[in-house]
């Protein structure tokens, strides 16, 4: 463990000396193609010791696949990487640890039954004389690794008790640990709270600055690159578009680079909801986890959900729609009680949910992007129990056009979409199923800018048009305060208040989620 | 550094082996076939003689249509060890009825129940009781065997003089093939059109590529699996009569074994372990390339003895493969 530390205090003396930027990496033309798509056209990329590099771009850009070349796990079809002034002879994922390249992906690869320690040292274990592993060594080097970082992760935790802030902690103390210099992170926005995340911010500017170490920062959320970036790269359609340092661009000017048109930043108008009550909840209740939960929603209104990590937001929308058990109370839907134990159930009563987790609990990765969007509703393109493909194709190739999913053809596998077009796939799933009432846990997350106002339309048009009743959970504040008709607050698995949407600020929302 | 490798799961290896997965499944498993055909021509011209190749055909047929049942169980990532069992009990139940002279149709109708009450029994464990389909199907599997050597008391039962009314099923020819190849080519056909073109066969590949998505979407997971447990039972009961009529006679052992056999066909037809990926069609393939394998060993004069070492390594080699390209690939 004395090595890690050493290495901060080694960089620290680097960092005082130099006095200009300079390059730890360069990344020179690179290309890289998959069957169907050219998922990257001669990309260049640069970053600068200790500084932090924001990459954006559409669902689908290449921005996550950069990133896999960076890290030794595609090899890119040409182009070379640089690191230190020296091309890497051959960018294996070993070499690149070694060269002190960490990549945090977008979806965590970790061991769920091994301790926080374990997995910081996973692999690289030390050992006592005897060969076997020096546990309580280990358990001290982890240690130290967190309380230098300041995290607030017990080693003796195993990964899957703790949250997914403290699991990317434990990436970065991971990093850290094996003297990493360069640290990738793919979107942590997408699975943090505010608060968690402001955090992550304190650690990314103490590392940077105190101890040179560079990161790339991978978000959808333009805020987030003036927070915390040094320089901002634009990629689409593979291509790098734009590479600029961030003081001298502004988020207009990123948007345009970003899907090559305006995009006015206004949510759709609210359309009044009906007056019949579609969905009434009453004194819903999961020992230890809900607490007494009740609200309804008129035809034609979105309900946002809000709330802290933690409090109760997804367990309200799972046990309405039959995912979880409930120990008490009531549904009614169009007046009428109903009791939905399953999630099958809950469908028959026109009740959809969008899990919160889309790789565990929402897609079929092995399964086409069609199979994804139909297989919750067959009944719609077959007959007697046949489907016809005809019908199926049309309904999928429509999907695929309305809400923009990058894929090569209907046939792929969703496994090798990009993160936002593998959500989309599991929206569009919703959409075709054409449910009543739709329970959407954070729909956009991990969603481009231009594809998330496509899917406020179509809330707002199911809404408007079709009477629909949308619960919709989210962790960003401005689109359920741009969206919904009223707010539902959260707090330790109790309706803290509802509030009348249009008015209400983040502040007011806050100020009720937090205990005081 | 096994974590580097896990850390990058992502990366290419999972390509390469996705391509040689693809590789293996499309044209690679024809060319074994074609391979395996090859060698037993050169081997013995005897091989190509009509006697010999109605053998194999009625080969493919008989561990055929277990196999395809067994499809539908592993394509839900689940497994069914007691198909053995099931022909084992059917044989004897089967041939009792026909000695004691009850009528065929009858008797065709009582022997394909008893699968199906054995599929539900199976299906009751794993979907009710929540039990791992490899446990409870064992259990079936020893249960099953003592059940048929019970009525059977542990004697082959003959058919007596019913035996040559019953022969059609498993003997006879029909415009010059032998019956079971007609029965298989027949079941292949429907399973091959009911995974692929129904709304059941789709929940079939929902269930086995991610089973709490699956329940999330609405689907009736429950049903699937008990379905998929009553189509293996229902073709192991059938299988059983095909072996009865041929045989003329009903052994308690019968089967034996049997549930080996059609996991490594499936498997070497390239469906997943792990479901939600596979079909009908791999496993005929898979089926044709184990009796060739087996006529093959045959054609050399090598010993049973050897041969079944042979075919444990074949298995382990399919199986250890795809395990293999399942942890890299995730
Ligand atoms: N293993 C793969 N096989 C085939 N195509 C792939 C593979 N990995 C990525 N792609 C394709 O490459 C393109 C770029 O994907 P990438 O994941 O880099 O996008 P991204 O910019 O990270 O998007 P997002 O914001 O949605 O995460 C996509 O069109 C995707 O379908
Ligand atoms: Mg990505």
């Amino acid at each position: 463990m004395t090595k890690a530390l050493f290495s901060l205090q080694r960089e620290n003396d680097f960092s005082k000396q130099t006095a200009a930027p300079a390059l730890v990496l360069e990344m020179r033309r690179i290309h890289k193609r998959f069957p169907g798509v050219n998922a990257l056209k001669d990309v260049s990329f640069t970053v600068s010791h200790g500084g932090v590099h924001g990459v954006i771009g559409e669902n689908g850009a290449g921005k996550s696949t950069l990133m896999r070349v960076l890290s030794g796990a595609y090899i890119a079809d040409e182009g070379e990487v640089v690191v230190d002034g020296k091309v890497v002879p051959s960018p294996t994922p070993d070499a690149m640890l070694r060269l002190g390249i960490a990549v945090i992906y977008q979806e965590l690869a970790q061991a769920p039954h091994l301790t926080v320690a374990e997995n910081i040292f996973l692999g690289r274990l030390t050992k006592t004389k005897l060969g076997t592993v020096d546990w309580p060594g280990v358990r001290e080097g982890a240690r130290e690794v967190l309380g230098r970082l300041g995290f607030d992760v017990s080693p003796e935790a195993r990964i899957d008790q703790i949250s997914v802030a403290q699991r990317q902690m434990v990436e970065i103390a991971k990093a850290i640990a094996r003297d990493a210099r360069i640290i990738v992170l793919d979107e942590p926005s997408a699975v943090l709270g505010d608060s968690e995340l402001a955090h992550l911010f304190n650690i990314i500017r103490r590392l940077s600055r105190e101890h040179g170490v560079s990161f790339i920062y991978i978000t959808h959320r333009l805020k987030e690159l003036f927070e915390i970036c040094d320089d901002v790269t634009v990629m689409r359609d593979g291509e790098v578009v734009a590479s600029t340092p961030i003081d001298s661009t502004n988020t207009g000017e990123l948007i345009r680079h970003m899907v090559g048109r305006e995009l006015k930043d206004v949510f759709p108008k609210r359309v009044e909801p009906r007056s019949e009550i579609r969905l009434r909840v009453s004194n819903l209740t999961r020992d230890g986890i809900l607490d007494n939960i009740s609200f309804d929603v008129r035809r034609g209104e979105i309900l946002g959900v809000c709330g802290l990590a933690g409090s109760g937001r997804t367990e309200v929308l799972r046990a309405i729609a039959g995912a979880d058990r409930i120990d008490a109370g009531s549904v009614e839907v169009d007046g009428k009680a109903v009791s939905i134990d399953t999630p099958q159930k809950g469908l028959a009563v026109g009740i959809g949910l969008l899990p919160e987790d889309r790789k565990t609990e929402g897609l079929f990765l092995d399964q086409s992007v069609g199979f994804n969007i139909t297989v919750s509703k067959l009944g719609l393109v077959s007959w007697r129990g046949l489907i016809r493909p005809s019908s199926e194709n049309s309904v999928v190739s429509r999907f695929i056009r309305q809400m923009r999913i990058k894929t090569p053809a209907a046939g792929t596998k969703v496994r090798t979409l990009s993160g936002g077009n593998q959500q989309k796939c599991g929206i569009a799933r919703q959409l075709h199923a054409g449910n009543e009432i739709l329970l959407v846990d954070e729909p956009t997350r991990g969603v481009d800018v231009a594809a998330k106002r496509e899917i406020y339309d179509l809330l707002v048009e199911l809404t408007a048009t079709r009477g629909s009743s949308v619960v919709m959970v989210s962790s960003e504040l401005p689109e359920i305060l741009g969206l919904c008709h009223r707010i539902l607050v959260m707090r330790q698995g109790c309706v803290a208040a509802i509030l009348e949407g249009p008015g209400a600020t983040e502040e007011q929302i806050m100020s009720h989620a937090v205990w005081h | 550094m096994e974590i580097t490798a896990r850390d990058v799961a992502p990366g290419s290896v999972a390509g390469i082996s996705r391509r040689m997965r693809s590789w293996a499944q499309g044209i690679g498993l024809l060319w074994v076939l074609l391979i395996l055909c090859g060698v037993a021509i050169y081997l013995s011209p005897s091989f190509l003689q009509t006697g010999n190749l109605l053998n194999v055909g009625r080969q493919v047929a008989l561990f055929g249509i277990v196999s395809v049942g067994m499809t539908f169980v592993i394509l839900t990532r689940g497994i069914d060890l007691s198909v053995g069992s099931i022909v084992g009990v059917t044989s004897v139940s089967a041939a009792m009825m026909l000695a004691a002279g009850v009528s065929i149709p009858i008797v065709v109708l009582a022997a394909l129940a008893i699968g199906v009450l054995f599929g539900i029994f199976n299906g009751v464990g794993v979907v009710v009781l929540g039990m791992p389909p490899f446990i409870m199907t064992l259990g079936t599997l020893v249960m099953g065997r003592g059940i048929a050597m019970t009525i059977a008391d542990g004697q082959p039962k003959s058919l007596g003089s019913a035996a040559d009314g019953f022969h059609f099923l498993g003997g006879g020819f029909l415009l010059g093939i032998p019956v079971p190849i007609w029965i298989f080519v027949a079941i292949v056909a429907v399973a091959y059109f009911v995974l692929r073109h129904t709304a059941f066969g789709r929940q079939v590949y929902a269930v086995g590529s991610n089973g709490e998505a699956a329940r999330l979407a609405g689907i009736n997971v429950p049903r699937v699996l008990m379905s998929v447990y009553v189509i293996s039972g229902l073709l192991s009961s059938l299988t059983a009569l095909i072996f009865v009529s041929r045989l003329t006679v009903g052994e308690p052992t019968a089967g034996t074994n049997l549930e080996l056999e059609a996991i490594s066909i499936v498997v070497i037809g390239g469906t997943s372990l792990f479901g939600g990926e596979g079909g009908v069609v791999g496993t005929v393939i898979g089926a044709a390339i184990i009796a060739l394998m087996a006529n093959i060993l045959n054609l050399l004069g090598i010993s049973p003895f050897t041969q079944q070492i042979v075919k444990g390594a074949i298995i382990l080699a399919a199986v250890g493969f795809e395990v293999m390209r399942h942890r890299k690939g995730r």
